[in-house]
């Protein structure tokens, strides 16, 4: 189940933290991407993104149990501006995903936070009154070809 | 999960029929792949050309059947959307896996769900 309220340039929304209303969430944000006219290529930034770090919320921050995760971007600027919260149990991505796993190693996960620090600027975590609270931005424009 | 199996040659096609490969359905399409490659013998190519999102869990689960296939039996990939091909980039997997440009022309053998 989710909700959306969203005015031009700025979308918020809840979404339960399960993987199949992750899904459905992050459909609707890139329909309301889409209809803003953004470029295929930074809503397809965006939706992996949003299903990486909303993935590591519901195994990790929920670990499979019922929880909610808040969702809100806005544009700003050159950036799309990504804040997400939960009250799962703490985690500090700071020390993930600063170098891409060995891809001769063949590993079947890891690539979470990895793939999230390529894709944005400005990753910050805090724990705060019980809530993890993630953001990052995402470019609107890229100088380099990832 | 959808998918279509054929034969080209000696290799087993598997087209995935499902626009998102990801945590939601990445334990399935294990699953899938697992029961349809039990005969032993012929290299997979896995067509994606119908998959327009994949996640890293959705990578993993691809991983995950390469290693389940073993050394002797080449898991390939074929026809990378955008956004699929940008991820095995990013993540140096298609340093990996031989990328085929477009999916093979199989014969059909039969669709499974």
């Amino acid at each position: 189940m989710n909700h959306a309220s969203g005015l031009i340039n700025s979308l918020q929304m809840q979404c339960d933290g399960e993987l199949r209303a992750i899904r459905s969430t992050v459909k609707t944000v890139e329909t309301h991407l889409s209809t803003l006219g953004l470029a295929r290529d930074v809503i397809d930034d965006l939706n992996l993104a949003l299903t990486e770090a909303m993935t590591n919320i519901a195994r990790h921050g929920y670990q499979c149990e019922r929880g909610e995760i808040t969702l809100s971007i806005r544009i700003e600027g050159n950036y799309l501006k990504c804040e997400l919260e939960d009250r799962g149990v703490a985690f500090n991505p700071d020390a993930l995903g600063h170098s891409a796993p060995d891809p001769s190693e063949l590993r079947e996960g890891g690539y979470g936070w990895y793939i999230i620090r390529k894709l944005s600027e400005n990753l910050c975590y805090a724990r705060e009154n019980g809530r993890n609270r993630l953001s990052f931005w995402l470019p609107l424009a890229r100088q380099d070809d990832l | 999960m959808q998918v279509t199996l054929g034969k080209a040659g000696e290799a087993l096609v598997i087209s995935i029929l499902e626009p998102r490969l990801d945590a939601a359905v990445a334990i399935t399409f294990k699953d899938i792949v697992r029961d349809l490659t039990a005969t032993e013998g012929s290299p997979v190519i896995l067509d994606l050309s119908k998959v327009e999102f994949l996640d890293s869990s959705g990578l993993g689960a691809i991983v995950a059947v390469m290693k389940m296939l073993g050394p002797d039996r080449p898991l390939e990939v074929a026809a990378l959307t955008q956004g699929v091909r940008k991820l095995f980039r990013l993540t140096r997997m298609d340093t990996v896996f031989k990328i085929h440009d477009r999916a093979p022309v199989a014969e059909d053998i039969k669709a499974a769900e």
